[in-house]
């Protein structure tokens, strides 16, 4: 039973000991004012029920999350485009030019651009948090309908299956886990290009709130902050995992 | 009638780089196969038997010649010329069920119809109890006999099969070319189609076939034909089954000679 529990706890143990360092240097080595840059942990888990008691951080995460769906769902039109750009070799060509021109661009580079164009706010924050999703989800479209075993369209065909069934019912299917790949790494993307727009052209997020604590030495609130951006990326991340298992279960079963 | 008319067909593949040279994959192969009957096509890897059958579903086009079905030629594909692959090319995200129905579904048959069809395909195959399975489920096998139901449920008149038992290990080929020599001795008028079966077996395409083309090394050309008509079920022991065996296998070899 104890010797059960060690062995679960014993893979903690490195993150323990960075817990017991930082609290060491924030308490023992830090004095009174430069311990302002790095408060101890309990100082944290304060700041943290402060956020949460004040609506604060629900807030925030809310805007955030509601900015990155938003774009998220603008960005889903890279699945038809990248399908189309996979299956018909003109679209390709002509399409293919440009997305390459784009696509080096990183999405922050779009954010003086975009704040000129949009102003601060909802709309420029989602343009930025969209560039990043988009092309993840295109690319990794485009490539998983390439990809989609040449067999498979074949026995549609013979099958009695027209161009529009083999699209919709066979290529998109075989494509989708490459799709949700892209949809993974996208999102990913996005999460990450939300935070720094938000850091610069909005008036609340969460990238907002760590700034915004930034300017007034408010560091318990900045790290809490970007524990939240990291706690909820990771969770967006296993949401979209748990999913794949319960819709596709017979992906996994290929990826294995 | 469902007779097929090959003539003069030859498949050139052009070289995938600038500078190489052009496959050959098939040279002036005529033959006729007759409607309702079992005819395999025997040759060694690379010899364009695979390539044959995708000109015959309609994959692909001839370079030169034409392939006729009832006296016209052969288009696009259609549901009158359903193929088994060897990999299966089932559908991972449908059931066996959804995989059989697939077809069905693309011809609109009514819900009812359909569901009994499949129930009769599932049967006949031997895959009651799996019917909700997904293929990643299933072995090798049944894998292969979801493919064979599925391209027999929307009753075409030509059934292609690209070597369909070559990926099974011995014991489950076996059973399998049994199980399907047993379905064509069983006079069912619903699986009497015109069959051509793609494999470098002997053994099987002497088992299953009523005729065998033999081609040669690439370029593919038909080298021989040969009718079978031993009685059915037939059996590997039969005397006359070991000559004929021994007979095409002198012709298979004689193809092989020049390659060591």
């Amino acid at each position: 039973m104890l010797n059960a529990l060690a062995g679960r706890l014993a893979p903690l143990g490195l993150l323990a000991a960075l817990i017991g360092l930082w609290w060491y240097v924030s308490t023992e080595v830090l004095d009174r004012t430069t311990r302002a840059l790095l408060p101890p942990p309990q100082a944290i888990a304060v700041a943290v029920w402060e956020l949460i008691r004040t609506g604060d951080l629900w807030r925030h995460t809310v805007d955030s999350l509601s900015r990155e769906i938003v774009a998220f769902l603008w960005a889903l039109s890279a699945v038809p485009l990248g399908i189309a750009m996979g299956w018909w070799k003109g679209v390709e060509r002509q399409v293919d030019p440009v997305i390459e021109m784009l696509r080096p661009v990183p999405p922050l580079a779009w954010i003086p651009l975009s704040i000129l164009w949009f102003g601060v706010g909802n709309t420029q924050n989602e343009f930025i948090i969209f560039l990043g999703c988009f092309f993840p989800i295109l690319v990794n479209t485009v490539a998983g309908v390439k990809g989609v075993e040449p067999n498979l369209v074949r026995a549609a065909r013979c099958l009695g299956a027209g161009e529009r069934q083999t699209l919709w019912r066979v290529v998109l299917r075989a494509a989708l886990p490459q799709i949700i790949t892209g949809i993974r790494v996208g999102l990913g993307v996005g999460w990450m290009a939300l935070v720094a727009a938000e850091l610069v052209g909005a008036s609340s997020g969460l990238g907002f709130l760590i700034n915004d604590a930034r300017t007034v030495l408010r560091t318990d609130y900045v790290i809490v902050g970007m524990a939240t951006i990291g706690v909820v990326g990771l969770a967006i991340d296993r949401i979209i995992r748990a999913i794949t298992r319960r819709v596709m279960p017979w992906s996994l079963a290929l990826s294995r | 009638m469902s007779g097929v008319t090959i003539s003069g067909v030859s498949k050139v593949f052009p070289g995938h780089g600038s500078g190489d040279a052009p496959v050959v994959a098939l040279e002036d192969v005529s033959f006729v196969i007759a409607d309702r009957q079992f005819c395999s096509i025997l040759g060694h890897s690379g010899c364009g038997k695979t390539t044959l059958l995708m000109l015959l579903a309609g994959f692909e086009r001839p370079t030169r010649g034409e392939i006729l079905m009832d006296g016209a030629a052969i288009g696009a594909p259609t549901w009158q010329r359903t193929v088994v692959f060897q990999d299966y090319a089932l559908f991972p995200w449908l059931t066996v069920r959804q995989n059989i129905a697939f077809g069905l579904e693309m011809k609109q048959t009514p819900k009812a119809d359909c569901q009994a069809i499949v129930a009769r395909y599932v049967e006949r195959v031997g895959l009651q109890g799996f019917e909700d399975r997904y293929p990643y489920q299933l072995s090798g096998g049944m894998k292969q006999r979801v493919s064979i139901a599925r391209a027999l449920a929307v009753d075409p008149s030509v059934l292609l099969m690209d070597e369909p038992f070559a990926a099974l290990d011995a014991q489950n080929r076996a059973r399998m070319q049994e199980e399907m020599g047993r379905l064509l001795a069983s006079a069912d008028p619903s699986l009497c189609k015109t069959m051509v079966l793609v494999t470098h077996s002997i053994e099987e395409a002497i088992l299953l076939s009523d005729r065998v083309i033999v081609l040669t090394r690439r370029p593919g050309r038909v080298k021989a034909e040969i009718g079978i008509d031993l009685p059915r079920p037939r059996r590997e022991t039969d005397a006359r089954f070991a000559a004929l065996k021994q007979h095409v296998r002198e012709l298979i070899h004689d193809e092989y000679e020049p390659e060591r």
